[in-house]
């Protein structure tokens, strides 16, 4: 089985959907023009091999969102690339009243699906181009949201997004992209709607997903040489929402920390806590905490990047507060 | 001027009563009327209010403070008033802390006002729990139902000595998953110390303590002494000043008073109806007699003609007492008391049931005012609302005899040689033999009977 980036993972779900169904578009800012690929050449050179079917859009994510939506209901499978997340604010009432609602409102008689991919997170980029609508995205009904860690998850759940009869909104990190790992050539689909255990560990359940599934597993290693074993589960998907590995986690380590990278007060790690209270409270040995990024805008020196956000050592400190009782 | 709050007297046996609380703190502006204080005695918590207003000067006996009847627990006075010399006690002490006899005083909120919540203070009233001793739990120290529960469950004292239990009042600290793993265990969360921050109590520290439960040496079936055979104890609940007050009471009794019982069956079809009748004219001033009211009065009637048992056995002697005065057991949530309705003979039953409303709702809201309680010269328990048929009543010092009456149950009877249907109620007196004889309270039963008969007598 070959290493492959996360990048390259996504380029290849895009490639197979590509070829398996003729309804399948993929449109965005400068994904033909310029050389290709959009801002991180997710689709460099598809152009070539899906003539007319790779479009390049003006500067107008609301049109971009509101187009897809239109081809969607008409029997298209678009799939539209928001250049980042920051930009999906532009097309919020497309995203939010539209997309998400047709279903709803033409009672069933309306399909939209589409997918929107948009990378998200931080990288340099400064405050309003560096952000995580995880929360806000996940809290939409009708909408699906999905939010890949690793190449192989990234692969086999955009395949099943494209196939999704309902909107959904693909969230791809921003440090992600570079990262490898095993992706099997044959083709494999992966299922919106559940959870993962990403690494077994006895001591404390750690909920998470995204970039931060890979600072945990970081973080992992370190407490696993103090020999405190973390039990990982990977979300990948925000909405709906999987927490049934979660609880059955955490009634064997009956202590739980969400790392989230979004800012903390109103977050997913919220809604997680709450559900995790509510569904397995007689097994909780501490309260159930949370590592998120503070609440700023993001700075843009690096150095003060990297204060806002939460990485490995930050997930290690709250574990081994959690492991002395400290919460 | 300067006013002295006293212990007051409620009920002719109080000698002495408790401060269970002082509703207001030293400094704080009183009006003429404003509840001030909570006095327990040994029958209910009452409220005492200012008899005059100005500014509560000084608290004498603090809360939780034993005083005889008539000493001084308090003073009102103006602000920068020069205080009077305390009765009973030197003049510096006026100026020297509250004594620090009472260790309790440790956990009672500073200021003199307790805070609790209205249920807290409800169920703390039901089971006699002096609130300054409860510590809080809730926001700012606020004193929940749940604290004054775990207040009154079985405190660590009773257990087998521990090595400083971290918990050994107010609410246990530990997580969902401890108490869990501790039910199950049937580990005594207050043994154990709690590990995490607070001393609260995780699951580690309950797995420890079972580990060391069973890892105590098993003691082999030579080796025991035959132990005594009881059933398991599935908890300890300490008893609480009414249920103390009860059993001591209650024991006194039935271990000196030499009881004799004698019972006779009165037909109440009479009486029922004539009930019915007073009720339809009372109807406009939403007024109604009970049974028991009339009981009530027929027993006080009687009394009259049998002064012997309106008395009290007194060691060389038999006091009579010159007034009829009728104890009326009442059931609250935590025991039994008595409330006195005085004068009985010469009330009207219309006096007797507003009165006994009164009593009786006082006593159950924790409300008994002087006078309520105690006095008695006779008492009446009653459980026909329970369908009791009949029962035997334990006599209540310093009485001569207590009335047990049953439910009026509808019953087949011979009436001049035809079984016809009645309604019988059971009545059964019991009789401190040392006051008292079986002929006597045989005339005297039948002399109630007889009353309850011929009702119209009641309304004469």
């Amino acid at each position: 089985m070959a290493e492959i980036t996360y990048r390259e993972a996504l380029k290849r779900a895009l490639r197979e959907e590509l070829a398996r169904d003729p309804e399948v578009v993929v449109w965005g800012e400068d994904i033909v023009a310029y050389g290709g690929g959009g801002a991180y050449a997710v689709t460099a050179g598809l152009a070539k091999e899906f003539p007319g079917r790779i479009r390049d859009t003006p500067i107008a994510e609301e049109a971009i969102v509101g187009v897809g939506i239109g081809a969607a209901m008409g029997g298209v499978r678009p799939v539209v690339e928001l250049m980042t997340i920051n930009f999906a604010l532009v097309a919020w009432d497309q995203i939010v009243n539209h997309a998400a609602k047709q279903h709803h409102m033409f009672n069933g008689t309306i399909k939209v699906p589409m997918v929107m991919r948009s990378p998200a997170g931080f990288g340099r980029t400064a405050a309003t181009h560096s952000q995580n609508f995880d929360a806000w995205l996940a809290s939409i009904p009708g909408l699906k949201v999905v939010a890949p860690s690793t190449p192989y998850d990234a692969k086999g759940l955009l395949k099943s997004a494209i196939r999704d009869d309902d909107p959904v909104f693909f969230i791809e990190h921003l440090a992600l992209y570079g990262t490898r790992g095993e992706v099997p050539d044959e083709e494999y689909l992966l299922p919106l709607g559940v959870s993962e255990r990403k690494r077994e560990g006895r001591h404390v359940t750690i909920v998470t997903w995204g970039r931060m599934l890979v600072e945990t597993l970081k973080a992992a290693k370190t407490l696993s040489a103090e020999g405190i074993e973390l039990d990982v589960i990977d979300l990948r998907t925000l909405r709906p929402m999987d927490l049934s590995l979660a609880i059955e986690s955490l009634k064997k380590t009956n202590r739980a920390i969400i790392v989230e990278e979004g800012w903390r007060s109103i977050g997913l790690g919220a809604e997680i806590a709450a559900s995790l209270q509510e569904q397995a409270f007689n097994y909780l040995d501490a309260p159930v905490a949370r590592v998120a990024g503070l609440e700023v805008p993001m700075p843009y020196a690096r150095n003060l990047e990297h204060a806002t956000l939460p990485f490995a050592d930050d997930v290690v400190a709250a574990v081994r507060a959690m492991m002395a009782n400290k919460y | 001027m300067a006013t002295e709050i006293t212990m007051p007297q409620m009920g002719f046996d109080m000698t002495e009563g408790v401060i269970a609380n002082w509703l207001k703190a030293e400094g704080e502006t009183v009006k003429k009327g404003d509840a001030i204080a909570e006095i327990e005695t040994d029958k209910t918590t009452i409220q005492i209010e200012a008899f005059g207003g100005g500014v509560l000067r000084k608290i004498v006996a603090p809360a939780g403070a034993k005083v005889p009847v008539g000493d001084v627990i308090g003073i009102i006075a103006d602000p920068g008033e020069a205080l009077p010399p305390i009765k009973g006690q030197p003049a510096a002490a006026s100026t020297t802390p509250a004594p620090a006899a009472q260790p309790a005083q440790a956990a009672a909120p500073a200021g003199g006002t307790v805070n609790a919540t209205p249920v807290a203070r409800r169920v703390a009233q039901e089971l006699g729990v002096d609130l300054t001793k409860v510590k809080g739990s809730g926001p700012d120290g606020q004193i929940t139902k749940a604290d004054v529960e775990v207040y009154t469950s079985p405190a660590p004292a009773e257990q087998p000595p521990q090595p400083a239990p971290a918990q050994a009042t107010g609410r246990i600290i530990a997580t969902p998953n401890a108490r869990k793993i501790a039910a199950e265990q049937n580990i005594n969360l207050r043994e154990i110390s709690g590990s995490g921050p607070e001393g609260r109590i995780v699951r580690a520290d309950v797995e420890a303590a079972a580990a060391r439960v069973s890892a105590q040496p098993k003691v082999t079936a030579a080796a025991r002494v035959a132990p005594p055979v009881v059933a398991p104890v599935a908890g300890r609940k300490p008893l609480t000043r009414i249920r103390q007050t009860i059993a001591q009471r209650m024991t006194q009794s039935k271990t000196t008073v030499p009881h004799f019982y004698i019972t006779v069956q009165v037909e109440m079809d009479a009486a029922l109806k004539l009930r019915e009748q007073i009720n339809e004219a009372l109807k406009p001033e939403n007024l109604k007699v009970s049974v028991n009211d009339l009981i009530v009065r027929a027993t006080a009637l009687a009394l009259r003609r049998f002064p012997n048992l309106n008395a009290s056995f007194a060691g060389d002697a038999v006091e009579s007492h010159e007034q009829v005065h009728i104890g009326v057991a009442v059931a609250l949530p935590g025991g039994l008391v008595t409330v006195t309705v005085r004068d009985a003979d010469t009330k009207s039953l219309k006096q007797i049931a507003v009165e006994a409303v009164a009593l009786a709702t006082r006593a159950r809201d924790g409300k008994a005012q002087p006078g309520d309680m105690g006095g008695q010269t006779f008492t009446i328990s009653n459980l026909g609302m329970y369908g009791v048929e009949s029962f035997v009543a334990i006599v209540n010092p310093p009485d001569a005899g207590i009335l047990a009456i049953g439910a009026s149950i509808p019953t087949p009877v011979v009436r001049d040689g035809q079984v016809v249907i009645r309604n019988i109620m059971h009545v059964t007196l019991s009789g401190d033999h040392r006051v008292t004889d079986g002929a006597e309270g045989a005339q005297f039963v039948n002399e109630v009977r007889r009353i309850l008969e011929n009702p119209w007598g009641l309304v004469l």
